[in-house]
């Protein structure tokens, strides 16, 4: 049986990536998110503290820890697989691998050169829906807070498009937090507020989706 | 009797040296350097569509659906019957004598060239109905090596009623499972559950339930065929080609003692229909899949063989001897042509088929027709 820990920051990626591994048989055992320090390069930062909620949502353990990816021995004790979510960066999925590795773990990258354009249009059609909580690149600022659905998608990828950033936002044009998913029994509501080019969350409640 | 001499390793349920091998069949005789090897199943296939090879390529799944389902519709009943004749041939010139066959129009087969062929009432979408009578009407026309099976294209597009239908006939029944990601939500949204939980709830989840493709299936589902019944088809080349991206859970199904078959799904949106072909393929995909060999020795393959004999003769001077040679004939199948298949004491190749000229005859007006 391939055993294997969701490595997730809340962002969309990340957990696309555990929805991937889930229809390839894996079983989960648990979900893990690093708490990066300030200086990061690797693991997005503004949320990751909300992510014991997307384990309430799924209904599933979240064990966290602080430190970079090098820790992730750490963090994976019992499973033999990692989940990541790397897209296109050759930085960020080496780092995984190469930290994994150095931990005996192998590490499922199921995302791995998909068309990032054709990737999020797929994720928002599976239902996954997410909010957009910073933006790194001008002229997105008014998606700060917004939540990405099937009604605005479009518009979205648009934007990105006119101003030349990466669809699914590798280079950093804007990070998310998942708020519904196929694998969510609950939706996640949020409120929280716009500071500068972060969205910062403030609560998160669990609704019901039925 | 067929006889055989020379160098043979032969590949069934172990692998070993002999000097000669006698067939039951009409006078033959062969000498030389051979692997002998039950003849394959090909465990899901649409035979007809082979008439469609190479029209539309390089389409993601469901825009190549679309486009190839509308000149499929353009087939003419004598077109169909060509592509079945072609199609069956072709399994034969691949080593295959058993087929599984989903196809709508299932009743214009008229000749299995000597395979066994499995057909039957294919449910496709919510207006085919009565699969009882249906069936009936079939089973006073088929041919006698048509053994009869039923077919269910997807729990998406057949009311459950249609399943509980064909779960009172209690013959082997196949259906498409979790071959794409949109499905299983669908499903999902429609019944409140994944495919094969659903399948269980309605009592078909037994021994004579094939789930074909599943690519997109949960640990869980696993875990409730291996106690419940059911087996697994993998289509490896046609799945990368088109809707899982090439994912089978082939350990995980092993671990639980599934049974898993091979299938070369149709010949057009795979390229061919070798058995052997397919076999190498899954081998390679699940060795990038689980980043490791070993437990996908050749050991394992043990639901592709059926009750014929096929004589493979190298193209080149081996030297390698049982195992190292088997290993050889899966991962190079090139380098190796069939020489012999025989079923029943029947030899299907080398043979003349005299309808197959006419087929291919068909064939020609059709693409012409077409394109």
């Amino acid at each position: 049986m391939r055993t294997l820990m969701g490595l997730i920051s809340g962002g969309k990626d990340s957990l696309y990536a555990v929805f991937l591994s889930y229809l390839h048989s894996f079983h989960i055992k648990f979900l893990g998110a690093l708490l990066p320090p300030e200086d990061s390069m690797l693991l997005h930062i503004p949320n990751v503290r909300w992510v014991n909620y997307i384990g309430k949502a799924m209904n599933m353990q979240v064990k966290i820890l602080r430190g970079e990816i090098e820790r992730i021995g750490e963090l994976a004790k019992g499973v033999e697989w990692i989940s990541v979510g790397a897209l296109a960066s050759d930085y960020q999925r080496l780092r995984f691998v190469w930290a994994a590795s150095k931990n005996g773990l192998r590490v499922y990258s199921p995302l791995w050169h998909l068309r990032p354009e054709r990737y999020v249009r797929k994720m928002v059609e599976d239902g996954f829906r997410f909010i957009v909580t910073s933006v790194g690149a001008e002229g997105m600022e008014r998606w700060l807070g917004k939540e990405i659905n099937p009604n605005n998608v479009e518009t979205f990828l648009g934007d990105l498009e006119e101003i030349g950033a990466h669809p699914a936002g590798e280079g950093g044009e804007y990070e998310s937090f998942v708020v519904d998913s196929p694998l969510y029994r609950y939706r996640l509501s949020v409120k929280g507020k716009i500071q500068g080019k972060d969205y910062l969350i403030e609560e998160v409640k669990l609704v019901d989706k039925h | 009797m067929i006889s055989i001499k020379g160098d043979i390793t032969v590949w069934n349920e172990d692998i070993r040296e002999v000097k000669e091998v006698l067939i039951e069949g009409d006078d033959m005789e062969l000498e030389g350097r051979f692997i002998l090897t039950p003849s394959f199943v090909n465990a899901h296939t649409h035979l007809p569509m082979i008439l469609l090879r190479g029209i539309v390529e390089a389409r993601n799944f469901w825009d190549w659906l679309r486009e190839i389902q509308e000149i499929e519709s353009l087939m003419r009943r004598k077109e169909i019957r060509a592509g079945y004749t072609l199609g069956i041939y072709e399994n034969i010139l691949m080593g295959n004598t058993r087929i599984y066959s989903m196809y709508k129009k299932y009743w214009l087969v008229e000749d299995t060239l000597g395979t066994t062929l499995h057909l039957g009432p294919v449910s496709q979408e919510e207006s085919d109905k009565d699969v009882i009578s249906l069936l009936e009407r079939f089973m006073k026309r088929k041919p006698s090596d048509v053994e009869p099976t039923l077919y269910a294209h997807s729990l998406y597009t057949i009311p459950k009623e249609r399943f509980l239908e064909m779960r009172e006939l209690r013959l082997p029944l196949q259906v498409h499972v979790s071959e794409t990601k949109e499905e299983v939500l669908r499903v999902k949204e429609m019944y409140g559950d994944y495919p094969v939980r659903v399948l269980h709830r309605w009592g078909l989840l037994r021994d004579n339930t094939m789930l074909v493709h599943a690519g997109w299936i949960t640990k869980g589902e696993l875990d409730l065929i291996s106690m419940e019944g059911g087996s697994l088809v993998h289509t490896p080349v046609s799945n990368h080609k088109l809707a899982t991206h090439g994912f089978f859970p082939w350990k995980e199904a092993l671990e639980r003692s599934i049974p898993v078959y091979i299938g070369t799904d149709s010949p057009v949106t795979n390229d061919g229909q070798s058995i052997r072909d397919d076999i190498r393929f899954a081998l390679l995909s699940a060795r990038d899949r689980y980043w490791d060999a070993e437990p996908f020795h050749i050991d394992i393959i043990d639901r592709v063989f059926d009750d014929g004999w096929a004589v493979w003769e190298p193209l080149y001077p081996i030297r390698e001897r049982g195992k190292h040679l088997i290993n050889t004939f899966i991962f190079a199948p090139h380098l190796f042509r069939l020489k012999l298949l025989v079923k029943n004491g029947n030899i299907l190749y080398p043979r003349k088929y005299p309808q197959l000229s006419h087929a291919f005859r068909v064939w020609e007006r059709f693409r012409d027709r077409i394109i």
